[in-house]
Formats: structure tokens, C-alpha cells, sequence
């Protein structure tokens, strides 16, 4: 994974990989606990004999061998359910980080190496765009549009560029006034060439830091409207499983079982998240001061 | 001026997307102003209420009457309520200004306080905890910190109430009571969230802090013998709290946000628990009374608090 390419990285090679880990042991953590919940996401159905939609128990049953986390009220299982709310989570946060990246990267490469009217525009646009809150906003569309996931994912897209823009630009001038970037300009280089050879290089730590950020948030909020009840449908979802969970909360030991897995799994994989991207943003910081 | 030309640009936005949210609905965009009730109209009232919503008039006149509308401070009729949707939002707005203005109190003055001590004392091994657990926190969402409060303080421990925001205790002759009441069950929710938004306040505080440990203006204050307490707080925090100062209204929006899945949580009578039970009821027009009366007062409130900084810092001034 990228994090390990990153820490042994420019560091020659006898760096070993356990000296990287007390090293950074931040990113370290954070990337263990994000790999076991990528491997829940990912072989989680194979290993796991339900399917959270078929009813396989009596409603409300406690945890057993059959059914470690017991059923829910219509007697589906709670762990299928939470091993599939892994997937959609997952799923819609990569999907909007990688769709927030690319379009802030988009945006402050033509700003920066356009500049005039179009940077200035792009960068009235993202300070006015950062005022609006998301959830509010996104709030707003779903409740019209059906929250199906393809539509959650573009409305979540919405809020997803301003902030990465905005960062990657102010570093972006500053490679722009390094001497290689004025010597290529000199020889002729094309602005594909220089975007490519000298600004993608000189951006890549903010890249990652601006995708685990977005993907941090657009899990956040999707948990979040799945908790307002605004989720698709079709796909079973943390916040929803979260949302019942607290319905049967004064209910004896229901939230042991039912709130406080889905609960753990939403808070474990946000902290994941922050660790790493806190970590790789105290290994970047020399480029960060600026 | 720029600046403001932003700020109309996104507004037009949110106001062109309301104006055609309902209108892109499958089916009749009457559905939307109506909600459930469009089952049971008969046809001669669908039609009175297509004339009297204008809906029956090209849009662009339809998006003037929509504006016109607004200005007059008309945001619609809730059919569910059976009222106008200013006068059903009007409370909850209050319930939820009044939460949100303590917690945003409350995690300026302690996160300001937090983030100076954790630069000051940064070598502290209690300082590198909390700055843990400031992490923590900051990367969990609201209402999950709502929900384990909840358990432990309301339903395990038994120590607050744990729905609504009043004591069912006559307002007029026992006020004292009426208020303890209100403060009772605000404590819960407003933990919550402080405890979701100072960790960031603390830790920005902390890290514009750190840069300003060993400003040359911090050791002229020492070499004039400044007293320890006037050095911290009066010259090296007051130029840390800088990039406070430009989130502020920022700030303002998000714990509004954050306090959307609280308020459910605890059932706290604001503007988030009638957006929740509006979205189940399927009540489209205080749906979108509420959001947009949301996000204009967050808009609103950044453009004062950017214009307030102009005025309060010289150096923003001529940067401009």
C-alpha cells in the first residue's frame, strides 16, 4: 500500500520496515486498522453465510454461534448487515475522495498554469463554496432526488474539490516560482509536460492528504444521512443499522449487539483515517510549512 | 468586491437549486408542495392549488414569483402542520440558535484555553494524551458522541433526562424551575457538542501557537519583565488566534450541521428534530424552509464574520 512507499521511500534502503513503523507509529496503527476493515469490506460476504436481506432467525434473537450478533427485528442477521454496511461505506468514500482529488487537482493545475481571469474565478469559487455546509446542502438534494448511491456519490462529490483546491494550489505557486519549473519553461516545455514532470511529483504528499481527508468526510456525512434516514434502499448502511440500533437502545442489552458494532466499525475507520492522514501530515511537514 | 461576487454566485446557486429541486421530481411537482396530502386532492383543489402556486405559468415567471415570495419572507405552507412554514420553523430555530450559540461559546473560550496550555506545556506527557484525544474526537462524528452520553449519563446512570428540552413545570409561576429545566436538558446535548468541535479549535490553537513560541516579540516582552500570564495570553495567544478568528463563521456552519443528527438523538426539539421528523412525513416544504433558512443564516453569518476581521485586522486589510 501507498503508505509503506511512502515511509521507506526517499530514505535508502536499510530502512527496515519495523523502523518505519515505530517511526511513524501513527500511520502505522491507522493503516493496520484500515486494512482489516478493507478485508472485512472485501472477503467479508465470501466468508460470511448470510445475506443480511433474507430473514434467517427469530426476530431479536441475542448472540449465538449461528448468529454472533444476533438478528435485528425482522430477524435478518446483524453482523451480514454490518459486514455489507462495510462495503457501502467504503464504497462511496473512495469513490468521492478519488472523484474530490482528481477535480481539485484539475482545477488548481489550470488555475495555476492558466492563471488571469480563470484562477482568479476558480479561487472566488472555492472560498465562497467553502461557506456552505455540506450536510445541509446535501441534505437538501437527496431529499428530493432519490438517495440511491450513484446519486449519494455525486451529491457528496459536490463538497468534495473546494478544500483540496485550495491546498493544492497555494503549493502549486510555489513550485511554479521554483528555478527547474522557469529553466523548463525557457526550453519550451509544454504545460502537459511541466504538469507532469515537475508539478505531479512536487504535489503527491497533498494529494494523498486530500484524499484521505475527503474520504474521512464523505463517509462521515453518508453516515450521517443514513442516520437522518436519507440512505439507499439497496444497500444496507452503517448509519441505518446505527439509526435502529438506537430505536431498541433502552431495550436491556439490544445497543451491545445491535448500536455498538456498527458504531465501533463507523468511529474505528474515521480514526483509522485521521491517524494515517495526521501521521503522513507530521512526515510531510517541511513541505506543509510553507 | 470579489469576494462578494462569490458569495452571490453560491447563493443564486443554492436558491436556483431549491427553486428546481421540486420541479425535477417525477410526476407533478405538486407532489412536493403538498407532500403525503397529494393522494387525497381532488381534482378541482390540485387545480385550484396549481393556480394559486403559479404552477401553471411559464418558469421563468414562476422563479420570479418563487423570489418575490422569499423577499417577503414567504416560504411556503406546510400541509402536514397545517401552518406556514416560517411559523413552524420559528421555535425550532430558536431551540437550536440557543444550543448552538452555548456549545459554539463554551468550545471557543475552552478551545482556546486547551490549545494554548497543549503548545505551552508540549513536552508534557498529558499534553501528547490529549492531543490524542483531541484526534480522536475530532475524527468522530457528533452523534455518536451523542449516543454514548446518552447510554451512559441518561439511561445507565439515570442523571439526565434523556428527550425534549423542557420540564413539564408551569412557566409563569415557577420560572426558577422552568429554567433549571431548560438548563437540565440542555447539558447533555451541548457536551456532545463542544466535545465535537473543540478538539479542532484546540488543536489549530495549538499548532499557530507553536509558531509563535519564540517570537523575537516574546522575548522583548520577557527582557521588560512582563509577568508569565500577560506574555501568554495578551501577546503570544492573541497572535495565535488568528486563524481562529477567519474560521469563525465557518465554524459557526459546521456545528450547526453537527447539531442536525444530535438534536435526533436526544430528541431536542430544534430545527434538526423537525428536519428529521419532516423528512419522514415527506413534508417537502418545511424540508426546504428549514435547509434554506439554514444555510442563508450560515452564509450570512460568514460574510459578517469575514467583514468583521477586515475591520478587526490591518494585516487582512491590505493583503485584500
Amino acid at each position: 500500500m501507498f503508505q509503506k512507499k511512502l515511509l521507506i521511500g526517499d530514505r535508502g534502503g536499510n530502512f527496515s520496515r519495523f523502523g518505519a513503523a515505530r517511526r511513524y507509529p501513527l500511520v502505522f496503527l491507522g493503516a493496520i486498522l484500515l486494512a482489516a476493515i478493507l478485508i472485512l469490506a472485501l472477503a467479508g460476504p465470501w466468508l460470511y453465510p448470510y445475506d443480511p436481506w433474507e430473514y434467517v432467525g427469530k426476530p431479536l434473537e441475542p448472540p449465538s454461534l449461528a448468529h454472533p450478533l444476533g438478528t435485528n427485528d425482522v430477524g435478518q442477521d446483524l453482523l451480514a448487515e454490518l459486514i455489507y454496511g462495510t462495503r457501502t461505506s467504503l464504497e462511496i468514500g473512495l469513490a468521492v475522495g478519488l472523484i474530490g482529488v482528481l477535480l481539485s487537482l484539475l482545477l488548481s493545475l489550470s488555475s495555476v498554469l492558466k492563471g488571469g481571469l480563470w484562477g482568479f474565478s476558480v479561487m472566488r469559487l472555492v472560498d465562497a463554496w467553502l461557506t456552505i455546509p455540506p450536510l445541509l446542502l446535501v441534505l437538501l438534494i437527496v431529499a428530493f432526488v432519490p438517495p440511491r448511491v450513484p446519486v449519494l456519490i455525486l451529491a457528496l462529490s459536490l463538497f468534495s474539490w473546494a478544500g483540496g483546491t485550495r491546498i493544492l494550489r497555494s503549493q502549486g505557486l510555489e513550485i511554479k516560482g521554483e528555478l527547474y519549473v522557469e529553466a523548463a519553461r525557457a526550453m519550451g516545455a509544454s504545460v502537459p509536460y511541466l504538469a507532469r514532470r515537475h508539478f505531479l511529483p512536487g504535489l503527491y504528499p497533498l494529494i494523498i492528504l486530500s484524499f484521505l481527508v475527503q474520504t474521512r468526510r464523505a463517509i462521515l456525512l453518508e453516515s450521517s444521512l443514513a442516520f437522518l434516514g436519507l440512505a439507499d434502499p439497496q444497500h444496507k448502511s452503517w448509519g441505518v443499522m446505527i439509526q435502529y440500533g438506537m430505536k431498541f437502545m433502552a431495550l436491556g442489552d439490544y445497543w451491545v449487539w445491535w448500536l455498538l458494532p456498527p458504531a465501533l466499525a463507523l468511529g474505528l475507520t474515521l480514526v483509522s483515517l485521521a491517524l494515517i492522514g495526521f501521521g503522513l501530515e507530521s512526515r510531510f511537514e517541511p513541505t506543509l510549512r510553507s | 468586491m470579489s469576494r462578494v461576487l462569490g458569495y452571490l454566485f453560491v447563493l443564486i446557486f443554492i436558491l436556483g437549486l431549491n427553486f428546481a429541486l421540486p420541479r425535477l421530481l417525477p410526476g407533478d411537482p405538486l407532489t412536493a408542495l403538498v407532500g403525503e396530502q397529494d393522494l387525497i386532492l381532488t381534482p378541482e383543489f390540485r387545480q385550484e392549488l396549481r393556480q394559486r402556486y403559479g404552477l401553471d405559468q411559464p418558469l421563468s415567471q414562476q422563479f420570479v414569483h418563487y423570489l418575490d415570495n422569499l423577499l417577503h419572507g414567504d416560504l411556503g405552507y406546510s400541509f402536514y402542520h397545517q401552518a406556514p412554514v416560517l411559523t413552524v420553523i420559528g421555535p425550532a430555530l430558536l431551540w437550536t440558535t440557543l444550543l448552538c450559540g452555548v456549545s459554539f461559546l463554551l468550545s471557543t473560550g475552552l478551545g482556546v484555553w486547551l490549545g494554548v496550555e497543549l503548545a505551552l506545556q508540549r513536552t508534557r506527557s498529558w499534553a501528547a494524551t490529549a492531543v490524542g484525544f483531541c484526534l480522536v474526537f475530532e475524527s468522530l462524528p457528533g452523534f455518536l458522541v451523542g449516543m454514548a452520553l446518552l447510554l451512559v449519563f441518561s439511561l445507565k446512570l439515570g442523571l439526565f433526562p434523556f428527550f425534549g428540552a423542557l420540564e413539564v413545570v408551569p412557566r409563569v409561576s415557577r420560572p426558577v424551575a422552568f429554567g433549571l429545566g431548560v438548563l437540565w436538558h440542555l447539558i447533555l446535548p451541548t457536551v456532545t457538542l463542544v466535545l465535537a468541535e473543540l478538539p479542532s479549535v484546540a488543536l489549530l490553537v495549538r499548532a499557530s501557537m507553536l509558531k509563535v513560541l519564540r517570537a523575537p516579540f516574546v522575548l522583548a516582552a520577557r527582557a521588560r519583565g512582563l509577568g508569565e500570564a500577560r506574555i501568554k495570553y495578551r501577546y503570544q495567544a492573541r497572535n495565535a488566534l488568528l486563524p481562529l478568528i477567519t474560521r469563525l463563521g465557518l465554524r459557526f456552519g459546521l456545528l450547526w450541521a453537527v447539531a442536525v443528527p444530535v438534536e435526533v438523538v436526544f430528541a431536542y426539539p430544534g430545527a434538526g428534530q423537525l428536519l428529521f421528523q419532516a423528512l419522514l412525513k415527506r413534508d417537502y416544504p418545511l424540508i426546504q424552509g428549514l435547509l434554506l433558512v439554514s444555510i442563508l443564516a450560515v452564509l450570512a453569518g460568514n460574510a459578517l464574520a469575514e467583514w468583521g476581521y477586515r475591520l478587526a485586522d490591518p494585516r487582512v486589510r491590505s493583503q485584500a
